[in-house]
C-alpha cells in the first residue's frame, strides 16, 4: 500500500512544481513586453532601485537592461534575507526593429517602463487600392 | 484553479534586520501606490497589504509576460519586545520599510560600577 501512495504523492508534488510559477527560472528583472500601434513598451520589476542604478541600451532589436545598485547599509544584523540584491544584466528581444532615437524611460514605485518607437519600416502602413 | 491563481495574493520578499534599538523589515512591493498600502498592528501581529496598480493602458497588447501584478499580503508575528507606539514606515521606489522600536526595558543597559 505505502509505496503506491508514496509514488502518487511524488507525482502530485512533481505536477505542482511543474505548474507553479516559482519553479520556473527567470532572470532578474521580471519583464513584460507590450505592443502599441507605433511602439513597444517594456516593463520590468526593479524594487529599491533608483534611476542612477539602471542603464539602458538598444542593440539592434534588443533592449539591454543593466543595474548596479549600491549595497544597502544596515546597522545591526540580518535575521532574514529574501530580497534579491546585487547587479544584473538582462537582454530582452523586441519583436520589431526600433527607431533608436526615440526611446523614453521612467521609474515609478519600483517598476521601470521603457517605451521604444518602432522603426518606420516596422510601423503599420495603409495601402490604398487604386 | 486558474481563478484561484489569479486572485492569489503575492507574499512580498522580506529582509529583516535587528540592532540593539530596533527591528527593521523591508518588503519588495513594486507597483503599489503609497496610498494603497495598509499596515496594521494588532495583538502582536503586524499585517501588511498593498494593492497593485499597473499603469497599463488599453492601447497596449501583451506580447511576452513574466510577471502578472497581484495584490500583496504578508503577516508577521511580533515578539513581546516591540514598543507598539514605536512603529514607523516609509515607502520608496517600490520598497516598504517598517521600523519597530524595542521597548526600553529590553534594550541592553550599561551598568556603572560604583566607586568604593
Amino acid at each position: 500500500m505505502y509505496p503506491v501512495y508514496s509514488m502518487i504523492n511524488d507525482l502530485v508534488k512533481a505536477f505542482d512544481s511543474a505548474v507553479s510559477d516559482e519553479s520556473v527560472y527567470r532572470e532578474r528583472p521580471l519583464t513584460n513586453v507590450y505592443e502599441k500601434e507605433d511602439s513597444i513598451v517594456v516593463r520590468a520589476i526593479v524594487p529599491g532601485m533608483t534611476s542612477e542604478d539602471i542603464s539602458l541600451e538598444v542593440v539592434d532589436n534588443y533592449l539591454v537592461i543593466k543595474a548596479e545598485p549600491k549595497s544597502e547599509e544596515i546597522s545591526g544584523r540580518f535575521l532574514r534575507r529574501e530580497r534579491a540584491s546585487g547587479a544584473f544584466k538582462k537582454t530582452v528581444k523586441l519583436p520589431y526593429q526600433l527607431d533608436r532615437d526615440k526611446m523614453s524611460a521612467k521609474l515609478t514605485d519600483g517598476i521601470l517602463t521603457v517605451e521604444l518607437s518602432k522603426s518606420e519600416a516596422a510601423k503599420p502602413k495603409k495601402i490604398e487600392i487604386l | 484553479m486558474s481563478e484561484k491563481l489569479v486572485n492569489r495574493k503575492i507574499s512580498p520578499a522580506a529582509d529583516i534586520a535587528e540592532n540593539e534599538n530596533e527591528y527593521n523589515i523591508k518588503l519588495d512591493m513594486p507597483g503599489v501606490k503609497r496610498e494603497n498600502i495598509s499596515i496594521t498592528l494588532s495583538e502582536g501581529k503586524l499585517e501588511i497589504e498593498g494593492k497593485f496598480s499597473e499603469d497599463a493602458n488599453s492601447s497596449e497588447t501583451i506580447k511576452y509576460r513574466e510577471f502578472s501584478g497581484g495584490d500583496y499580503y504578508r503577516g508577521f508575528t511580533l515578539g513581546a519586545d516591540i514598543e507598539p507606539n514605536g512603529v514607523t514606515a516609509k515607502y520608496e521606489n517600490g520598497v516598504l520599510s517598517v521600523t519597530m522600536k524595542k521597548r526600553e526595558e529590553v534594550k541592553p543597559r550599561k551598568i556603572e560600577l560604583l566607586a568604593g
